[in-house]
């Protein structure tokens, strides 16, 4: 098992470097982000003194290099932006916003997905279902921005119960939260419907029924364990959509997160701090990956990491 | 009436809320302010952005500072002198305190002005670098002087970067340390700053003008309009700049919150491609585009009635602009009709290229989808192409790279005729992007630049005004008009310079 | 939410129909309405009673015809310049189609190029092609998105481009899993036995045998990018204008939610029942398709 993790960790490294190269060429190759920082009130000889300040007058290889050196070093470059400031405090600063606004996004899409997947199986076909499966799957066919845009005009605006924006009040994040849980709720709720029907098919449960074991006794205590893996699986690989999710709804609601600065840093051409942001994602990507498989076998002893 | 049937509804969360809503307001006094934009941090020398010195304002002092009418009025400095051509004597306000308690000295003006004035490497350097020196003539006392005969020196020190700075706290911290817990003598000081969310000030009890009526100031960074929209009406914040005109009516038949104007000194423009090969060299061209062009209508289109037009970069406030350029346009398209067909161009055969951001200025593509359909009613066939802000900079930046027509928009933080027109002279920034050289224009100019004589500089500047409009290598549009939306509760009027000065703020009287 | 990141290979299906081989009633509604859409959009220029791009100054924020004050010279009103919304939403239909099916199709092709190759010859090919996988499947899609775009520009084709470029993933792993158990079979071997060239064998025995999930996958990708260029748009990223595009419709009718709710209302309604129908038919082509679920 720890070998397997120590396996998993060093299968990171080329992964990451790999991610390195492609932002780093992609960021270098466009605009001038001196020219974004100086605005339009900037003289030539601003613009030129600023270049040479930064390095950029280099060719883009050794750019590269440099980077890299300083990355080792744990020097991840300053923020264009930010004036200077250490592009990996600013954006670690950033993390723990995202971290509770994704940890509040998976905490309702767990919460309601568990009782309507579960309604909608118990109640195949009938009216619970099919609302469950409704929303579910609007849940999935809405563009995430508008359903923030329509909660912040009816819940905040019209009715007053949360606040618009921000993060400061312990309501704040009730919103966003559901913005980015949304998507997730709708797939957990499909999958965990149709695996739990699934798995009521097989020959156990057939079993446990004729025992006479009520309904709800089956699935909680045979079919909803059997369906937790593939539960498991899908928050698994949504790790990386729930970080994209917290783009786009950072920007709705104003959160101070890591999505954000990531829409602000590409927009002044922050270099430093897009490369910054990239390479945390993914590794958080690549961590949450991990994490999942290790419970995996916790939930599944049959599987075993060689 | 949704409010109360839910209040009856839900009693117990909306009387939670209501009654915190109500506290806040009431007790707390926190004014809090929403723009759409962070601070870079609080290296005052190293940002460009009015609406970032908006928030410092509030923080750091002046020698001199604008008024609600937009004349300099004395501050950290009580009076000033002109010793000779090149040297202002500078009188300091007795018992200013920093905010650590120590007292505002000349070799703090000394430092804050001089750095700006010598160091290359900032980014304010162009707009201070005709300061030679700053000479301490003792604590109360400074002079400065300048390379050359400087006719705008005072609006050099009224403006982004012009802030006054402890010199033993930078000199302790470095500018580094100083961008992130910044000290200066206004009436809030700061407390924290997190990014991309908000800057908590407080009221400085020690101010020289007073203690601020509010305990805090906050200001809030909130991107996206409709949610800075629906914050002011919610209460969330109390001023919220860049309302979007389709919802004045909305925040004023609220209850909660009015709309004011907020005059901008953008001015909005399309320069044009005047390089040989370019349909747009032709001046009869550049004419009939601006004669096919109805600002008035643009204005009130795509802008909602928001703006004034203009032949030239002026607006209200500024210093040594010929104003006769102001609210005023051409329109006829007859004649534009007939001078494309002089030149070559019958209907349709013409077709320009029309660039401009998507996003940078408020309804930029509304406003080049509607000089579209002006242009096409002359029969010029447009070909619009927009593009995200930092893409489009980059596209338009480098000289030659205008293909058609590009739009635009300049503010004007010096607040004077000099810094519209300096930019179009042979080889600067406006001349490379649309290829316009004129020697009696930049003659005007450099001779503008260093007369002191208001008369002879207004006359100068005046025929440089009018020898760009003329020329049509830059089409003036209008001037932008903001709005601002304040809750009822708070009583301020903003002023012209588009500072957001928070001391002026008062509770409104009910 | 935009879900880009989905595999939809993993999410099952909403409706299991009782004889797979029928219509079920949601599938039925998605094939018609993406039919009625695609000839929308094939006949953009027939069925659009005004010019889509040009403002009429003198019609703006017509409400649709039937609120009070709407007119029925526009069925759906107009928008802040005086566009006619019909219009916009019959020629914005183009755009949604090609964006989520060109950006398919080139994804799927390169997915599944990739796959074979990888699978097929395994060793460092595999290597290097599997690794250019996981690292796009570790960087969440939207940064990639947006700094490409941010970089290159804002065109169709390049969003197409694109979209192609970092979509394939999903089509790659799944074809060369396939590729891996059909190895084992004996018909490969036996083909070769035969003096057939391994890749004409791969092709005519592979592609056969993922035809199916690939295009499963497909269609539920393609509602995917439809919500995908309206966030894109929504940040700033989208297509730009002139191009009509439901995506920026809806973005920039958000900031008339209150105050013109049909700006936005009506593109959000188009995209939720485009993305919809290709659900509906995706369930039901997985049903049909996957030997899964073949019980």
């Amino acid at each position: 098992m720890i070998n397997y993790v120590i396996w998993r960790i060093l299968q990171m490294i080329p992964i990451l470097l790999g991610v390195t190269l492609i932002v780093f060429v992609l960021l270098r190759v466009s605009g001038d982000p001196v020219l974004l920082m100086l605005g339009e009130d900037a003289q030539p000889e601003q613009i030129e003194a600023l270049r040479l300040a930064l390095g950029l007058n280099k060719p883009l290889y050794q750019q590269y290099l440099m980077y890299m050196a300083d990355l080792l070093t744990g020097d991840f470059g300053n923020s264009l932006r930010y004036n200077g400031q250490p592009a990996l405090q600013v954006v670690l600063e950033r993390l723990p916003a995202t971290a509770s606004l994704a940890a509040t996004g998976l905490l309702f899409a767990v919460v309601i997905s568990l009782p309507a997947g579960i309604v909608a199986a118990l109640k195949q076909h009938r009216m619970a279902d099919h609302i469950a499966s409704s929303f579910s799957i609007l849940g999935q066919a809405m563009p995430n921005f508008w359903l923030g845009i329509m909660l912040i005009l009816i819940f905040a605006v019209t009715l007053g119960w949360f606040p618009v924006s921000g993060s400061d009040k312990p309501l704040s994040v009730v919103l966003p939260g559901l913005t980015l849980g949304s998507g997730l709720a709708a797939m957990l709720t499909r999958m965990l419907r149709s695996s739990l029907l699934e798995v009521m098919q097989q020959d156990y449960i057939r079993t446990a029924r004729a025992k006479g074991l009520s309904q709800s006794t089956i699935i909680v205590r045979h079919a909803l364990r059997n369906a937790a893996l593939s539960y498991l699986t899908v928050i698994g690989l949504e790790a990386s959509a729930l970080m994209a999710g917290a783009v786009v709804t950072e920007q709705v609601f104003a959160w101070p997160g890591i999505g954000l600065l990531a829409i602000q840093a590409i927009n002044s051409r922050d270099m430093a701090v897009v490369q910054t942001i990239v390479i945390l994602s993914s590794v958080i990507v690549m961590s949450m990956n991990l994490i999942v498989d290790i419970l995996y076998s916790v939930v599944d002893p049959r599987i075993q990491h060689g | 009436m949704k409010r109360r049937l839910f209040a009856g509804m839900m009693p117990k969360v909306a009387a939670i809320m209501l009654a915190s809503a109500g506290l806040s307001a009431a007790q707390a006094r926190d004014l809090v302010v929403a723009q759409g934009i962070d601070v870079p941090g609080f290296d005052i020398h190293n940002h460009s952005t009015t609406a970032v010195e908006a928030i410092f304002v509030n923080i750091f002092d002046y020698l001199v500072m604008r008024d609600g009418k937009g004349d300099l009025q004395p501050a950290l400095a009580t009076s000033w002198e002109q010793v000779s051509d090149t040297a202002m004597r500078f009188k300091l306000r007795e018992g200013v305190l920093f905010h650590n308690g120590k007292e505002l000295k000349a070799e703090d003006v000394k430092f804050s002005i001089e750095r700006p004035a010598l160091d290359k490497n900032v980014m304010q350097n162009s707009f201070y670098n005709t300061i030679k020196e700053v000479e301490i003539v003792n604590d109360r006392e400074v002079i400065i002087h300048t390379k050359g005969p400087d006719p705008i020196l005072l609006n050099r020190l009224s403006r982004i970067g012009s802030g006054i700075v402890p010199k033993h706290y930078v000199d302790e911290v470095g500018w580094n340390g100083f961008a992130t817990r910044p000290i200066g003598s206004g009436p809030f000081k700061f407390v924290e700053w997190k990014r991309d969310d908000r800057v908590v000030m407080e009221a400085f009890d020690k101010h020289w003008r007073g203690r601020p009526v509010w305990d805090k100031l906050i200001h809030r960074t909130i991107p996206e309009d409709s949610t800075r929209v629906g914050e002011l009406l919610s209460g969330g914040v109390d001023i919220a700049t860049n309302i979007p005109s389709q919802d004045v009516e909305r925040v004023n038949s609220s209850g909660k919150a009015v709309t004011k104007p907020w005059q901008s000194f953008r001015v909005m423009t399309l320069f044009a491609n005047m390089k040989e090969g370019s349909p747009l060299a032709d001046p009869r061209v550049r004419e009939a585009v601006d004669l096919a062009i109805d600002e008035k209508a643009l204005i009130d289109t795509a802008m909602s009635g928001l703006g004034v037009p203009v032949r030239g970069s002026v607006a209200p406030g500024l210093s040594a602009v010929p104003m006769d350029l102001h609210n005023t346009y051409l329109y006829d398209p007859d004649r534009a009709v007939k001078l494309l067909t002089d030149a070559g161009y019958g209907p349709g055969q013409l077709s320009i290229k029309l660039q401009g951001p998507s996003g940078r200025y408020a309804l930029d593509v509304e406003m080049m989808e509607v000089i579209a359909v002006m242009l096409e009613a002359v029969g010029i066939k447009v070909e619009i192409e927009a593009l995200e802000w930092s893409a489009y900079q980059s596209r338009i930046w480098e000289p030659n790279k205008i293909e058609g027509l590009a739009l635009i928009g300049h503010s004007n933080s010096l607040q004077d005729g000099f810094h519209a027109v300096q930019r179009a002279r042979c080889g600067y920034e406006f001349s490379k992007k649309t290829g316009w050289c004129d020697k009696r224009f930049d003659e005007l100019v450099n001779q503008s630049a260093v007369t002191v004589d208001p008369k002879k500089r207004d006359e100068y500047l005046s025929e440089a005004f009018h020898r760009l409009t003329d020329s049509r290598s830059i089409l003036f549009l209008f001037q932008v008009q903001n709005i601002i939306g304040i809750n009822r509760a708070v009583a301020w009027d903003p002023s012209p310079d588009e500072q957001l000065w928070m001391f002026d703020a008062k509770p409104a009287s009910n | 939410m935009a879900d880009t990141e989905t595999l939809p290979g993993l999410s099952p299906p909403l409706v299991v129909p009782a004889r797979r081989l029928h219509l079920s009633p949601l599938a039925a509604f998605g094939l018609a309405m993406l039919t009625i859409f695609v000839l929308m959009a094939v006949l953009a220029p027939l069925l659009a009673p005004y010019d889509p791009t040009t403002p009429n100054l003198r019609a703006r924020l017509v409400p649709p015809m039937w609120v009070a004050k709407g007119s029925a010279d526009h069925i759906l009103g107009t928008d802040h310049l005086g566009r006619d919304m019909l219009s916009r939403l019959i020629y914005g239909s183009r755009i949604a189609l090609s964006v989520g099916f060109l950006g398919v199709v080139l994804a799927s092709f390169i997915g599944v190029s990739v796959g074979l190759i990888a699978g097929f010859w395994r060793g460092p090919v595999d290597s290097i092609l599997m690794g250019a996988v996981n690292i796009l499947l570790a960087i969440p899609n939207t940064l990639l998105y947006l700094t490409v775009l941010a970089v290159f520009g804002q065109s169709l084709l390049l969003m197409i481009i694109v979209i192609g470029c970092i979509n394939w993933t999903t089509f790659a792993r799944v074809v060369r899993g396939e590729v891996l158990s059909l190895k084992e079979r004996e018909f490969i071997e036996a083909s070769r036995s035969i003096g057939q060239h391994p890749v004409v064998t791969l092709l005519r025995h592979v592609l056969p045998n993922v035809l199916g999930p690939i295009i499963v996958i497909a269609t539920l990708n393609v509602a995917a990018l439809i919500i995908l260029e309206a966030s894109l748009s929504f940040l700033g990223f989208g297509v730009q204008p002139p191009t009509v595009t439901w995506g920026r419709m809806l973005a920039d009718g958000r900031n008339y939610i209150a105050t013109a709710w049909w700006l936005a209302a009506i593109p959000g309604l188009m995209i939720t029942t485009l993305t919809l129908s290709l659900i509906f038919i995706g369930d039901w082509l997985r049903d049909r398709l996957d030997p899964r679920n073949a019980s």
